[in-house]
């Protein structure tokens, strides 16, 4: 099914009118002040009735019905306290939105819940996980405080819990040194973005708590930096070093403070004064110019492009279902909260994104609580529409997309070459020049995701006999260590073009004393092919493993069959990929490596359950000093003879033909040089470089 | 304020990480029990060793060391503590007990839970004994862990009785 037509099924009706926003009562209440503002009750009012906003609503019921749980009174517990908090924030916006003293009763009852033991927690990193608690509860009472159900006597007791929670959450993470070097130092990611969302969000609703102004000034010092280019968290053209799953965690809740800082001072400049106590200038991160006590005005990013632009590359990104691809340690996800950037200058494209996605269409509680947020800020007057960009190449963040089109059938390729900042992430994969493809709705030749069975071990997925690369003696790429110990595994993209429905991209990466040039071209919307240039100081001949892993065979289901010049998987749906493979330096061997059950190089996961299963994989096989290879990657939807290919017996080199939707294309390679002719155009490859002609 | 590691198998007597000083301390609400599969150190995935792991239980108390960490070492003394409790061992921070009751402080403590795969449970003790001899793995010799273990917490004078006996029998 078509992304245009679910929106359209999504939405009801495709004219959906254009309501002026309300101009705000004068003088504005004080409350509500956080996640939203008085004025926005006329709004969100206005919006009722039509979808999506009644299923948005309906998310905000069903959290609003569920009883509260009672907390183990020896061990505070966050995942408890945060379901009990957005249970309370429920329940307080519908007693907000509809004057409805039944549910204030219950948003009020639902602090009773809420303990002050939090220094019985046992959870190493609870930093991470306070978010739902203190977002949740200090929006309770913001918006208690907007209804006349909430006597001052409570207003204070709420107020007190949650000051003291995080004066403790401040004191164990930021003001000791230890605990803060060892959790939040070595993770300039998620960890100090949600710990510093947390603590500011207490700020900001409580700003005269004698504290107040410390936790302010370290949490926005530390947005700032990690949003800017000093954190290095954001590469310059919006990819975020820890891959789009954990991004989701840094993405939602900085939403929802900076939406917060927004509503409170949209008028006024936030002055604070820095706090660099969490900065680290270690590889990769930039030195340290922050100086403790310079007074500076935080400027919110919400309307930033750079900001926007995140959003945008994690849209790039996206499989042609909508979902994230797996991609460092990540499995099949929606992005939670772009369609708010609706209300503050975003494009409708991010909305489009939310109300299409095939897996898990609005999604709005990845990393976040944001369903009342969606309810105040998706405006449904921008225009929801496809990014008027297909291919993608952002060399900073290390990802070129290949993508014939936003349909859901669309053939998507994605080529990584990582370096620096953008790979230096503790979340990341051996996996350079790796190359990943899906079409006709299936995700057909993968990356393996995230399978860890040790918590404290690295994915075993995450080195390189995992990915889709040229192996050599069995490695490509060494090996990452624990924690900040990167490895040698720097690649890089050097190269793209596109020409409609064609577009290349070039990725290289050192290893093994060998450079690898890979060059991905998509031919037309219709398959795939791959150049790979090898060049060694070694003279010595070694094994080379051209290696593929595609979604079928095993416990993935489907089929898989190996072929004299490669293999083909077919899922169960009937959608499948041909790979064939040769080389110019010699004949190659098609076989599979050793299998173990539950082990690499077979296994992952990364689909939405989390089911770990095994695939089958293809290794071409050849021992040589630095062979070239040419690959065809030819996806289907039901074999048929609309998709011929053959390998040519030519003099000096390998070649293919290929007949598609009606066309014949040609692929050589002699090692030196490769070319690929279509009817329209012809691609060369060689040492410069790739270039389209004419 | 100190960031604390508690140890409370071979952390007790082979730290092998900087720290600041270390302090004899335990945790309450935790019973330590050889009860955890070691492939990697005491054993090999072949031949798996058996290592202690801590239990729940309300009213026990467990002795051990705690280690008040260096902040300029952080990142490697953590993933060196990863990478010696990886077999399925999570990280918790239990309030540490100096000797005079349960305090502010708590320490890192990596435990291993009965939904980890290396997870064995318990035996008699004569076979855990047999078990202990037969295994040994890159960090030496299974009974040597029991052994040193058992030395140390006498040393400190909080000799565990579940440590002693295993001990014991392994000695004889």
């Amino acid at each position: 099914m078509k992304r245009l037509l679910l929106l359209v099924l999504l939405l009801g009706c495709p004219t959906t009118p254009v309501e002026p926003e309300p101009e705000p009562d004068d003088p504005t209440p004080a409350h509500p002040s956080m996640m939203v503002r008085h004025h926005h009750k006329d709004v969100i009012l206005q919006r009722l009735g039509r979808a999506p906003y009644d299923a948005i609503l309906a998310d905000v019921e069903e959290r609003a019905a569920q009883d509260y749980e009672e907390d183990d009174p020896d061990v505070w517990s966050s995942s408890i306290n945060g379901r009990n908090a957005e249970r309370a924030q429920a329940n307080a916006f519908l007693a907000w939105l509809f004057d409805d003293e039944a549910a204030a009763d219950k948003a009020r009852d639902g602090f009773t819940y809420l303990g002050t033991h939090w220094d019985t927690n046992q959870t190493w990193d609870i930093n991470i996980r306070m978010p739902h608690s203190l977002m949740g509860y200090v929006n309770a009472l913001d918006l208690l405080q907007a209804t006349p159900w909430m006597p001052d006597d409570e207003v204070q007791a709420a107020r007190a819990k949650l000051v003291d929670i995080t004066d403790q959450f401040f004191a164990w993470f930021l003001l000791d040194e230890g605990v803060r070097a060892f959790v939040l130092g070595p993770a300039q990611n998620n960890h100090p973005i949600r710990t510093a969302a947390a603590i500011g969000y207490v700020a900001l609703a409580f700003p005269d708590h004698p504290t107040a102004d410390l936790w302010a000034n370290w949490a926005f010092s530390e947005l700032q930096y990690l949003w800017g280019p000093e954190g290095r968290y954001v590469q310059e053209d919006g990819g975020v070093s820890e891959g789009p799953f954990y991004f989701g965690f840094a993405w939602g809740v900085a939403a929802a403070i900076f939406i917060a800082l927004d509503n409170l001072h949209a008028d006024d400049p936030f002055e604070l004064v820095q706090d660099c106590r969490n900065r680290n200038d270690g590889d990769p991160w930039a030195p340290i110019s922050c100086v403790d006590g310079t007074p500076f005005t935080f400027a919110n990013p919400l309307r930033d492009p750079s900001y926007h632009a995140t959003v945008d590359w994690s849209l790039a990104l996206s499989l042609p279902w909508g979902s994230r691809p797996p991609l460092a340690d990540a499995y099949f996800n929606p992005f939670n909260g772009g369609s708010l950037l609706s209300s503050f200058g975003g494009d409708g494209r991010y909305a489009w994104d939310w109300l299409g996605n095939r897996d898990r269409p609005m999604e709005m509680h990845h990393g976040a609580d944001l369903v009342g947020h969606h309810l105040a800020y998706f405006d449904d007057a921008v225009t929801m529409e496809p990014p008027p960009w297909t291919h993608r190449y952002l060399p900073a963040a290390g990802n070129a997309v290949l993508r014939s089109s936003w349909e859901q059938d669309a053939l998507w390729m994605l080529l990584v070459g990582e370096s620096g900042p953008a790979r230096k992430t503790l979340h990341d994969h051996v996996d350079g020049t790796s190359l990943t493809l899906a079409a006709h709705g299936e995700y057909l030749l993968l990356d393996p995701g995230y399978y860890k069975p040790s918590q404290l071990d690295n994915a075993q997925t995450a080195h390189s006999p995992s990915h889709n690369l040229v192996l050599i003696d069995g490695l490509a790429a060494p090996n990452k260590g624990l924690l900040t110990n990167w490895g040698d595994a720097d690649a890089a993209l050097v190269g793209f073009d596109e020409r409609g429905t064609a577009a290349f991209a070039v990725a290289e990466q050192t290893y093994q004393d060998t450079t690898v040039t890979r060059t991905a071209v998509m031919v037309d919307g219709l398959f795939g092919v791959v150049f790979d240039r090898l060049e060694t100081t070694s003279g010595d001949a070694r094994e080379h493993r051209w290696r593929m892993h595609g979604y079928a065979g095993y416990t993935s289901g489907g089929t898989f069959a190996l072929a004299d010049d490669g293999a083909t998987w077919e899922r169960p749906s009937g959608v499948g990929v041909q790979v064939a493979v040769a080389s110019p330096d010699g004949l190659i061997s098609a076989e599979e490596p050793p299998y173990t059950e539950g082990a690499p190089p077979h296994v992952h996961e990364f689909e939405l359950n989390r089911e770990v299963r095994d695939h089958a994989v293809l290794d071409a096989v050849i021992t040589a000093s630095a062979p070239d290879f040419l690959a065809i990657l030819a996806p289907y939807s039901a074999p048929s003879a609309a998709f011929d290919l053959q390998e040519l017996d030519v003099g000096g080199g390998v070649a293919f033909e290929i007949t598609a939707d009606g066309a014949t294309y040609t692929a050589t390679f002699d090692g030196t040089a490769g070319s690929l002719t279509a009817p329209d155009w012809t691609l060369t490859v060689d040492a410069a470089g790739a270039a389209f002609s004419p | 304020m100190i960031s604390w590691v508690f140890g409370y198998g071979s952390l007790v007597w082979r730290p092998a990480f900087p720290y600041l000083h270390r302090r004899p301390a335990a945790v309450h609400g935790w019973l330590r029990r050889f009860w955890q599969a070691s492939p990697d150190h005491r054993g090999t995935p072949e031949a798996p060793g058996r290592v202690v792991t801590m239990v729940a239980e309300a009213a026990a108390v467990t002795w051990g060391m705690a280690y008040a960490l260096d902040p300029a070492y952080a990142a490697r003394t953590l993933a060196e503590l990863d990478h010696r409790e990886k077999a399925g061992y999570l990280r918790l921070m239990l309030p540490l007990d100096f000797g005079e009751g349960p305090t502010k402080e708590r320490g890192l403590v990596y435990v291993a839970g009965p939904d980890n795969p290396n997870f064995i449970g318990g035996d008699t003790v004569e076979a855990m004994a047999a078990h202990v001899r037969g295994a040994a793995g890159p960090s030496g010799p299974n009974p040597e862990y029991v052994l040193e273990l058992d030395a140390a917490l006498r040393a400190m004078g909080r000799p565990d009785p579940h440590v002693a006996a295993l001990a014991a029998l392994l000695s004889s």
